[in-house]
């Protein structure tokens, strides 16, 4: 893969822009003059950048770089963001290298991003953020934050997020949209509460089928009438106990990025059923169709298809759970290593609503395959840590695979999977290159 | 509004090298300042160079950003110029 090409450091994002780089990175409005920080807006956030207060702020020039990290092109922050591949500035798409989803918890700072449309107003109070279920409902409500912590029981759980189109970038005819390799996955621990308890305080009616979310994000033209995105799911997803409206993250508040002060969490489906920054949920009486739902997007073709294939729309089926996968997290391609010991090499894997029964590695191509170890996950939905130990028989190049198997028998495979008019669900084999020497 | 961003961004075309610093990452060529001025309205060139489509796939990308987008119809001249640029530069057979 030819990730590095696209990484993008702090001075192409200033080269393209500087005053939307000095948002982008740092949160910063200049004041009128052009200088200095609108209400401090971006001053914390720069300074803690350069290691120091920054005493004449008030006359920095908006869009100027400062001087002490104009030399750093990797590992520098966007809103709380490290060492993430920069797939798109506006809207801001950012992917996770796969040593970077080593931890059993991904960080915050490393976890992907996936917006469609605009960063709505960051706002002062999260627990003074609200939302409103109607539709079909027998009571509608209106819930702040500091509702749900209060009136529901508490629940923290890990859980794999991945985007619909992670591994986009594999297919060929070349598939539209982000161009995500590995990396637009991690595995959070989630605070909030079930959404099915919400959901029964506002009573379904026997009429709801699915539900409609909403997010305060303004769509990319700034037509107020037009959501960025509103998917939904059938009620028996909303309705299962790992599906929740969270708050927190890895033991802090929502970042606003990955879409506090609050989101839906479906864990195991596409990214795309957890609606960030939650202002709506309307529940159906039909299959939602918000943008996003309809068309092409978050569809696969009910009956396979050859590469390039025109389907049309009644033949597109809408996505449900993820399938299953791996990433190798250790070594980081490309390591050089010694042919006379074995090698250390470990991962994650996850399948969706399924466990994730077994992993195997091989060093020949696949031509044979050696089993893994593999934990339990932490509950259900949470991703699986393999490992193995490798042992080359020679010195020379080699290729690591991993494939993993879920609990129903289904494997990834070796190659890319069958292809689809908006390249969803690429589960093939993660690969890594190894010199032994 | 539109039409004045547009005007300025292609008469400093014409009196600069087109360096694709300038225009988002955009390499020159006809169409260079044409195709940032439209596709940059709403999102960055981001999203349009990191993708390889044929000619037909470009049309049917902007037709769709037209039906569901909320991007605005073009004038046959100005979508065929645009369309060329694309097709040129971002087709499955320029390396990524
Ligand atoms: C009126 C606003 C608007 C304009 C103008 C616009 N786009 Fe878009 N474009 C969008 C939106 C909204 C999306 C969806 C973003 C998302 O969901 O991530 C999008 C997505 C895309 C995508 C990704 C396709 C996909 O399936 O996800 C491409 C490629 C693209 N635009 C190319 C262009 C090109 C080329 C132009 C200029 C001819 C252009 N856009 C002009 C609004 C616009």
């Amino acid at each position: 893969m030819s990730d590095h090409k696209k990484e993008r450091g702090i001075r192409d994002l200033y080269a393209e822009d500087p005053e939307r780089a000095d948002w982008l990175v740092f949160g910063r409005v200049p004041d009128q003059g052009r200088r200095g920080f609108l209400k401090g807006a971006g001053l914390a956030a720069m300074a803690a950048a350069v290691g120091a207060s920054i005493p004449f702020a008030r006359h920095l020039p908006a869009g100027l770089i400062p001087a002490a990290l104009a030399d750093t092109t990797t590992d520098f922050a966007i809103l709380g963001k490290e060492g993430l591949i920069v797939r798109n500035d506006r809207p801001i798409n950012l992917e996770t290298p796969p040593t970077l989803l080593d931890a059993d918890v991904t960080p915050i700072k490393h976890f992907f991003v996936r917006n469609n449309g605009l960063l709505p107003e960051p706002v002062a109070d999260p627990d003074a953020w609200s939302f409103t279920i109607d539709g079909e409902v027998e009571n509608p409500l209106t819930l702040s934050v500091a509702d749900l912590k209060r009136d529901f029981e508490n629940i923290t759980i890990q859980a794999q997020l991945e985007c619909g189109g992670n591994g986009r970038a594999g297919y060929n005819p070349p598939a539209r949209g982000n161009q995500w390799a590995l990396g637009a996955v991690g595995n959070g621990e989630w605070t909030g509460v079930r959404l099915a308890e919400v959901l029964n305080k506002a009573g379904l009616k026997p009429s709801a089928v699915y539900t409609g979310h909403y997010g305060a994000d303004p769509h990319l033209s700034q037509d107020p009438n037009k959501p960025s995105i509103s998917r939904g799911v059938p009620i028996a997803k909303a309705m299962n106990p790992y599906t929740m409206l969270v708050w927190g993250m890895n033991g802090e508040p929502l970042p606003y990025l990955n879409g506090g002060p609050l989101r839906v969490l479906a864990p195991g489906w596409p990214g795309s059923c957890s609606q960030k920054w939650l202002t709506r949920i309307w529940v159906r009486d039909r299959i939602h169709d918000g943008p996003g739902m309809t068309g092409m997007s978050y569809r696969m073709p009910r009956h396979r298809v050859a590469p390039g294939t025109k389907v049309p729309t009644s033949e597109m089926e809408i996505m449900q759970s993820m399938p299953v996968k791996s990433v190798i997290t250790f070594p980081d391609t490309n390591v050089k290593v010694s042919a006379s010991r074995p090698l250390e090499v470990r991962g994650h894997a996850w399948a969706g609503d399924r466990d994730v029964k077994e992993v195997y590695v091989s060093i020949d191509y696949g031509a044979s395959w050696q089993r893994a170890n593999l934990a339990a996950p932490a509950n259900k939905y949470a991703w699986q840590r393999f490992s193995a130990a490798v042992q080359f028989p020679d010195s020379g190049y080699f290729e690591i695979w991993a494939r993993a198997v879920d609990d129903a028998g289904i494997s990834q495979p070796m190659v890319v999977p069958g292809w689809n008019p908006r390249g969803y669900l690429n589960n093939s084999c993660h690969r890594i290159a190894v010199v032994a020497a | 509004m539109r039409g004045i961003l547009l005007t300025a961004v292609a008469s400093a075309a014409l009196t600069t090298p087109a360096a694709a610093e300038d225009f988002g990452g955009f390499p020159p060529g006809r169409g260079q300042a044409e195709t940032f001025a439209t596709c940059t309205a709403c999102h960055s060139t981001a999203i349009v160079r990191q993708q390889r489509q044929t000619r037909e796939g470009w049309d049917e990308i902007i037709t769709w950003m037209q039906d569901e987008k909320g991007m605005w119809q073009l004038e046959p001249p100005m979508r065929k110029l645009i369309l060329n640029y694309l097709a040129e530069h971002y087709n499955p057979d320029v390396p990524r």
